[in-house]
């Protein structure tokens, strides 16, 4: 039994309005469904019934658990997820995997018909959803075990990694934190490269370069407090994300920066506008700008 | 059976949902050709189906009806007017922005279950809703109005798939068969037939009545409820769009229309004649 696994029966055990659906993505769900009985739902490979099943049931009370590849769940269901979960708000949670650089399971091999590259900017665009992107397991059932308090959809870009073994200042709901801390530049990131950037900051401590990391994990809504401090502290941002360009943190930062003013001098490190070259996943990390020795030039020589 | 509307004469009853479809198609219009194909289940679904206190009161068990084809509205408000789940006071706010009564149902309208328009939706919220009714153990029943041209989404037959696969015996299926979309006649664009071959292949239960006889209306619902099946349900109507009015009745030109005044005494004219006074308007 996988620790995602152990949470949802956890879960179900307490609140008997969980259902669990998947579009025939059961790789986080291997061990569970015989247990769940029927409030395990899987409805084939077929993501807009996916969604509407699931909005047919939190209209009437439950909470549907949605599963499925990122790349299908936020675009094949697109419609389906803003007009069926998000005009009216219902309580709902979307869980998509192999999204961005996606480690787990050498998702990167897949090319690019599963890549979900553009999941966030599209999930920030649906009215009333909560837009979440966790950094290893442990978060994700951290966000789990508060999804009973939502009143609209969340969608989690669950990026399914271990854990990123770093002390981390206590979960709370909304907020994002800093899990590095020193001087000189703020380096923001989510999900995966969260653990890329983690090893930049290995190297950046051993040349003595002091610097700050912070998860950004709340991508909507934007936990502005955290910003406010970032843009005060740091004259040199760097904000690194395994997503395109447009809509994601790349494109967050620059309307924060532009609804307050700020000219800090901001360097964005991202999928720019395309497909990143599918392979192993050290393989395709080195051939984006993403690679943990690009991120290190960039911010050392800045 | 509701035994408020038990003894009421039909006819009667349809007629006065009818004016009140007529007072839409002004000012802006509604989708008349669409809500006068499908009217008369929706009439007969309240008044001799549905417990009507049960949906005012918003009951657990109540029956559920969605309008997929969200489009067809106006025959909705219409009977909701009729059957007192909305006043009929509150139909003169509709396409005024201080009401959500509008060319595609909100829900909140009581009586309207889910917000609609977009095709191919509706069947999949049906399908989360006779799930829900099986997690909660009650025995109320789905129903889900489709357009015949609705059928051209892919995700509707997903949704059979899904409905046949999970032997979902609280859900039933309405078939507006009209022949027509919103240009043109559905044999001519993308054939349909034979939806019943087709549903039936699909593993559902197939039922057919004349959408515009009550007769027959009555005994393909009374079928329904009377032979249990662990399958699903489809009622395939069949109808004309704009039933009951010569000038728009399978006419091309009248899926929407938005008459004037002189136009629509017409039609009432017509409709009396056709249907009888009605004492309730």
């Amino acid at each position: 039994m996988e620790p995602y696994e152990s949470k949802i029966l956890e879960m179900i055990e307490k609140n008997k309005k969980i259902v669990v659906i998947t579009a025939e993505n059961r790789v986080s769900l291997r061990n569970i469904p015989e247990k769940l009985n029927q409030n395990f739902i899987d409805v084939g490979i077929s993501e807009q019934n996916l969604i509407g099943i699931g909005a047919g049931l939190a209209k009437l009370g439950f909470l549907p658990i949605m599963h499925g590849m990122s790349a299908f769940l936020t675009m094949r269901a697109f419609e389906f997820i803003r007009t069926d979960l998000g005009y009216p708000s219902l309580p709902s949670v979307l869980v998509g995997t192999f999204n961005g650089l996606s480690a787990t399971a050498n998702g990167t091999a897949n090319g690019p018909t599963h890549q979900a590259i553009e999941d966030i900017a599209l999930m920030r665009l649906v009215p009333n959803m909560t837009v979440v992107a966790p950094s290893d397991m442990p978060e994700t059932l951290q966000i789990l075990d508060n999804i009973s308090k939502l009143n609209g959809p969340l969608y989690i870009r669950d990026s399914n990694c271990g854990s990123i073994n770093i002390e981390r200042e206590p979960f709370v709901w909304g907020k994002n934190e800093c899990i590095v801390k020193g001087d000189n530049v703020a380096i923001l990131s989510y999900g995966t490269i969260l653990d890329i950037c983690l090893k930049v900051s290995k190297k950046l401590s051993e040349k003595s370069f002091s610097h700050a990391i912070y998860n950004m994990r709340f991508l909507k809504p934007i936990d502005k407090e955290i910003l406010h401090e970032i843009f005060d502290k740091f004259e040199k941002i760097f904000v690194i994300e395994d997503h395109i360009s447009m809509g994601g943190l790349s494109s967050i930062i620059k309307e924060f920066a532009w609804e307050n003013h700020k000219d800090n001098k901001i360097t964005f490190i991202n999928l720019r506008e395309s497909f990143f070259r599918p392979g192993n996943f050290n393989d395709a990390i080195q051939n984006t700008e993403l690679a943990a020795g690009k991120i290190y030039g960039k911010i050392i020589n800045s | 059976m509701n035994n408020n509307f038990k003894e009421m004469d039909f006819n009667n009853f349809l007629l006065s949902c009818k004016k009140n479809v007529l007072k839409m198609a002004q000012n802006g219009g509604c989708f008349i050709g669409s809500a006068f194909s499908c009217i008369d289940i929706l009439a007969y679904l309240y008044s001799n189906i549905f417990d009507i206190e049960k949906i005012k009161n918003m009951e657990k068990d109540r029956d559920i009806l969605i309008l997929s084809k969200g489009h067809a509205v106006a025959g909705l408000y219409a009977v909701l007017a009729q059957v007192g789940i909305i006043s009929k006071d509150r139909l003169k706010n509709y396409l005024t922005v201080k009401d959500d009564l509008y060319w595609h149902p909100n829900p909140n309208i009581p009586g309207i279950e889910f917000h609609t328009g977009s095709m191919g939706h509706g069947l999949a919220i049906g399908i989360g809703m006779a799930f829900a009714s099986k997690l909660n153990k009650i025995s109320n029943r789905i129903f889900v109005v489709l357009g015949d041209g609705e059928l051209n989404e892919g995700s509707i037959w997903e949704s059979v798939l899904i409905a046949n696969a999970y032997k979902l015996d609280n859900l039933t299926v309405i078939i507006d068969r009209n022949f027509r979309q919103a240009n043109l006649k559905t044999e001519e664009l993308i054939p349909l037939e034979s939806i019943q071959e087709k549903f039936s292949a699909f593993g559902w239960q197939t039922l057919s009545c004349n959408g515009h006889n009550i007769k027959d209306i009555h005994s393909v619902f009374e079928q329904n409820s009377e032979n249990v099946v662990d399958k699903p349900t489809v009622i395939i109507a069949n109808t004309t769009r704009g039933n009951g009015i010569p000038l728009i009745e399978d006419n091309p030109k009248y899926w929407f229309g938005d008459f004037n005044e002189k136009e629509l005494a017409e039609f009432n004219k017509i409709l009396d004649n056709e249907m009888g006074e009605s004492s309730d308007t």
